[in-house]
């Protein structure tokens, strides 16, 4: 018999009652989310890194006050949202977000697309990215944990400390920008993006 | 349209360059011992070199009570050890966390299956990427298993919760790479040469994912569960392998 996963709530019982290994498994399932969140706020590896330690060690500490029933993820996801905001504000390095490189290598000889269509997806992929690097912080954030992290609007607002409808208005607004740079001609988008 | 552009970010996000994602466990487990409850340690005090010159005083202390120490549930936790020090297949694929069978089995709420005629896999992958978590069963080229263009993998196996139709293929894949074949019984997809395809998350999202391999992808269901099967096989070996998991 293979053995079952234990549900959020009864490893948070066991970490509230003193259970390392309980909370050693909730680190393993949200370490994943919870970096990648990091990383879109702070856009460096080391600063999302340490953000999601902190947000771990952070969340231990408040386990007993977390209110049980409610979904854990957006809990967390506010916490590490929030030590993330603290390292942006400590340190000046912010790459954009950019395509994997690591893409071209997949594109083998005889591989459809032609070189010329993914060459095309690639480029459409780079104006996208673009102009998601363009928007400012609250409607950048907005659209990567919607479509980045996937998650639901009323998720995304709780891990970003906002009421829904602000996530609601603000990926209204990213989606109106977006569109229009991407109806712009190819040349009137910087191929790097820049915030 | 916005419907347009929700759909390139969505797809935009199997394409992002997102750094892989840390093990942290042992690090979070050590602050947590080591931080004093009220005072907040700032990234000064502990930087990652530090965290890691840590861990591996502690594997140097005492390796074997440690091993056990961190190998709660089967996870494979190597502190201490540069990437490169355990050539593993599909290490560089980006797959995820490297885990063992039982600790992804234990995770997933899904029955993680294996081909029959392959046996245990060399290593087990769990991502998060997909909705209720990805494993990816990696093995080794051998005996019928030819390399792939990554050359210490013969063979993925990835299986998740999800589905796909022809309409999420062709998202991502030309009409001409795409072949229907039965796999079992059950009706699936054989696709040549592709780099990306487009599945329906257990909550209905369509969820973009690339392919690993160069070679070619045989996507099938069982039950609630997609599986992709990814090798330098031909279509009718892949199926034949494909028919023997379980």
């Amino acid at each position: 018999m293979e053995g079952r996963p234990l549900e959020d709530a009864e490893l948070i019982e066991r970490t509230a009652a003193g259970d390392r290994d309980a909370y050693d498994e909730i680190v393993r399932r949200y370490q994943g989310v919870l970096f990648r969140a990091a990383y879109f706020v702070t856009r460096a590896a080391a600063d999302a890194e340490d953000a999601t330690q902190e947000a771990f060690v952070k969340a231990y500490r408040a386990i007993g006050s977390f209110r049980r029933g409610s979904p854990l993820k957006p809990w967390l996801l506010r916490i590490v949202t929030n030590e993330a905001r603290n390292r942006v504000r400590s340190s000046a390095r912010r790459a954009n977000l950019s395509l994997r490189a690591a893409e071209d290598r997949r594109i083998s000889g005889d591989a459809a697309p032609s070189p010329e269509a993914a060459a095309l997806e690639r480029e459409d992929r780079q104006r996208l990215i673009a102009a998601v690097n363009s928007l400012g912080e609250g409607e950048r954030l907005a659209v990567a944990y919607r479509y980045f992290l996937g998650l639901e609007e009323a998720d995304a607002a709780t891990a970003l400390g906002v009421a829904r409808g602000t996530v609601k208005s603000r990926l209204s607004r990213a989606m109106g920008r977006l569109r229009e740079q991407l109806a712009e001609p190819s040349s009137s988008v910087p191929s790097g993006g820049e915030v | 349209m916005s419907a347009d552009v929700e759909r390139r970010l969505t797809e935009l996000s199997a394409h992002l360059d997102v750094p892989p994602e840390p093990d942290l466990v042992a690090a979070v487990r050590e602050r947590i011992r080591v931080a004093p409850r009220r005072r907040r340690l700032g990234p000064v005090v502990w930087t990652r070199r530090s965290i890691a010159l840590a861990a591996a005083l502690l594997v140097l202390a005492s390796g074997i009570a440690v091993a056990s120490y961190l190998g709660v549930r089967g996870i494979r936790i190597r502190v201490g050890e540069s990437p490169t020090a355990s050539p593993s297949p599909g290490a560089t694929l980006d797959l995820g966390q490297r885990v063992s069978l039982r600790y992804a089995r234990s995770i997933v709420r899904f029955p993680v299956r294996i081909p029959a005629v392959l046996g245990q896999p060399h290593d087990v992958y769990l991502s998060y990427r997909i909705l209720g978590g990805q494993v990816t069963l990696a093995y080794r080229p051998g005996p019928g298993l030819p390399e792939t263009s990554v050359g210490d993998v013969g063979l993925l196996l990835s299986e998740f919760q999800g589905s796909f139709s022809r309409s999420s293929i062709d998202k991502f894949v030309g009409q001409d790479q795409v072949h229907a074949v039965t796999v079992g019984g059950e009706p699936g997809f054989w696709i040549e040469g592709a780099h990306a395809v487009g599945y329906v998350d257990s909550v209905g999202n369509l969820m973009p994912d690339s392919l690993h391999l160069s070679g070619s992808a045989l996507l099938w269901q069982i039950g609630s569960v997609t599986l992709r099967l990814e090798s330098a096989l031909p279509m009718e070996a892949a199926i034949r392998l494909a028919e023997t998991v379980r």
